[in-house]
């Protein structure tokens, strides 16, 4: 296992003590993240947490109050224009000239980054499904298409590190499984991708470590599995669907190994346990003439630990809501 | 920096904007200079005595400034002072917009440095005002030469060393004030971070000075004391030096010149010029280097 230190020799992106006041707000305060050469980073916090303000740093769009960005090993300070050719991105929501044809665009984003070939817009244009309405000016593309011709531009020039902010913001469902599925194939081919986000279902499904922050503070930095391992999760809630509740709960209820038995809104009946512990609660129903229809485990979601490890509760926005909901 | 200059020139081109004010522009420069003619042909200079020899004399000069080589003035006059709004607003827009757009986030994540974009924006604006000062000169041809075809249109001597010397003189008298308001516009959007701001601040001002100050001053002029004081001010204006560096630039008094409303020399004239568009680049380029762009 790497320390911190010898991670740091070969991160991609590597911050040191990075600040960013305004007034007397900290929007990032002593912010410390190693991102390495292939990590797919889910940059995770609440709005308002400093993820949009951290990547405007990594960026060089907006100067930290103290602290460093290095990218590629580099401070970016000294060596900005050559450190961000190796770099694609969209901060905040696409933006493109709007008189402009999505073609035009991605021109106009070649000769900002140094040159570009027809060939390589054919192809990524082709990539991300806009090839057919290359021709038509950006100010009458759906919010869809604006996001994927925003990702074709960010990989315009091959970028080895893709930095994507919101990415599924305002998509539709089949929009944020493109996305996904894109953001998959990139991985496949060994970019690294930093992603910032609220949306958590879908950062988990995608990220291979993820960083987690509050109010400008940083919380947690970890691999995903190691997160969901973490906290002793091994227990939960067994969600049961039963011909009779009472009776069950009383039965499970003796049970040494169920800690509380309860109903929730839904009619389930949620027996607190250790996920092991499953069958044995299917067996003892069974034995007293009670057949489950339904027995789920609901293991910990990364929503549900960063609602845990961020005290939010209400506060995440409405998308990242309903997928806990969804799932929980 | 030559691909951020080929990007601008594309932003640029690609824009309606651009093109709504080029088409007007030709157009009414070549009216300019055919109403002209017409004005002047409508003069009966056929009276006898001293009346008849006022209107001969006014009924020639007004004809001077529809015949070529006078009607390359008459051209250059026009769209030296309707293309300044034209430079103006087009430059306040293409610095605006990137802040409205937010595409200035765009251009600079692509490792883009923020002195080299707002150099090639600056640099567009020197060609494009080349470019309408040189079309300036082409319709005062085209109209002049249409102009000779016509009674009483024919042109005097004009095509030789001087008289290309003095098309050299007023193409770069007429770019470099049309780039003075186009620094103006880019200054004021770079201050404002705004498309609309810009454009109301460098409208404002040409307004302002053509519209409001300039009679005032002039007036003041004619008065002692402490408004007369004032009228000095009008040597400061950016209108009055470019229309003095443009009669400057027209030695052999080619055409009808509308003069300056103030004595500026040339020299003087070109100095002011010059060191206003080294102190629109300077404060735009110091303010677009240590401003938060994403605020």
């Amino acid at each position: 296992m790497q320390t911190k230190d010898e991670r740091q020799g070969a991160a991609v992106i590597s911050t040191r003590g990075l600040s960013k006041h305004f007034g007397s707000l900290k929007a990032v305060d002593n912010l410390d993240l190693s991102v390495q050469e292939g990590d797919v980073f889910g940059f995770l916090g609440p709005n308002g947490a400093g993820k949009t303000t951290t990547i405007r740093m990594l960026l060089g769009l907006i100067a930290p109050t103290t602290g460093t960005v290095a990218l590629f090993g580099q401070d970016l300070h000294t060596h900005r224009d050559d450190l961000l050719r190796r770099v694609g991105a969209i901060v905040e929501a696409p933006v493109f000239y709007p008189y402009l044809s999505g073609r035009d665009n991605l021109r106009a984003v070649g000769l900002a980054s140094g040159g570009y070939t027809e060939a390589r817009i054919d192809e990524v244009l082709k990539l991300v499904d806009l090839n057919e309405r290359d021709h038509d000016k950006f100010k009458t593309y759906s919010l869809g298409m604006k996001q994927r011709l925003a990702i074709a531009a960010t990989l315009l020039n091959d970028p080895a590190l893709i930095m994507l902010d919101e990415p599924s913001n305002g998509l539709d469902p089949a929009g944020v499984v493109e996305i996904r599925q894109l953001i998959n194939r990139l991985a496949g081919l060994g970019k690294t991708i930093f992603i910032t986000s609220h949306n958590l279902f879908e950062v988990q499904q995608v990220a291979s470590r993820v960083a987690i922050v509050k109010q400008g503070l940083l919380i947690t930095e970890t691999t995903v599995s190691a997160l969901l391992a973490d906290t002793g999760r091994q227990a939960g809630e067994i969600w049961l669907r039963v011909p009779d509740p009472e009776a069950a709960g009383r039965l499970l209820a003796g049970l040494p190994f169920v800690s509380s038995i309860s109903r929730n809104v839904e009619g389930y009946l949620v027996a607190n346990a250790n996920f092991d512990t499953t069958a044995a609660i299917n067996e003892q129903l069974a034995r007293a003439g009670i057949f489950a229809s339904e027995i789920t485990p609901h293991r910990p979601s990364l929503e549900s630990v960063f609602l845990e490890l961020t005290g939010e509760d209400g506060v995440v926005d409405a998308a990242a809501a309903t997928n806990m909901v969804r799932r929980s | 920096m030559n691909k951020l200059i080929a990007l601008e020139w594309m932003k640029l081109r690609k824009r309606p904007l651009p093109w709504a004010w080029l088409i007007p522009l030709v157009l009414l420069a070549a009216a300019t200079v055919l109403l002209t003619y017409l004005g002047g042909s409508a003069i009966d200079d056929r009276a006898g005595g001293t009346a008849g020899q006022g209107a001969q004399m006014a009924r020639s000069m007004i004809l001077r400034g529809a015949t070529l080589p006078g009607a390359i003035i008459s051209s250059m006059n026009f769209v030296a002072g309707f293309g300044a709004l034209a430079l103006g607003v087009i430059a306040a827009l293409s610095v605006g917009n990137e802040y409205g757009w937010g595409t200035i986030r765009l251009m600079l994540t692509r490792g883009t440095g923020r002195i080299n974009l707002w150099v090639s924006k600056i640099v567009i604006m020197l060609i494009f005002a080349f470019a309408t000062a040189l079309m300036a000169v082409l319709v005062g041809i085209l109209s002049g030469l249409l102009v000779g075809t016509f009674p009483s249109g024919q042109a005097e001597e004009w095509l030789n060393g001087e008289g290309l010397t003095t098309i050299l003189m007023q193409l770069g008298a007429g770019t470099l004030a049309l780039w003075s308001f186009g620094l103006l516009g880019i200054l004021a959007a770079t201050f404002f971070r705004s498309p609309i701001a810009g454009v109301v601040a460098t409208l404002g001002y040409i307004i302002v000075e053509n519209i409001f100050l300039n009679p005032l001053l002039a007036l003041a002029a004619t008065q002692s004391g402490l408004l007369g004081g004032l009228s000095h001010i009008r040597e400061y204006l950016v209108g009055n030096n470019t229309g003095a560096l443009l009669h400057a630039a027209n030695p052999h008094s080619w055409g009808t010149v509308s003069l300056s409303l103030v004595s500026i020399s040339g020299w003087q004239a070109l100095a002011y010029l010059l060191i206003l568009c080294a102190s629109c680049i300077g404060l735009s380029l110091w303010r677009i280097q240590t401003a938060d762009v994403t605020e």
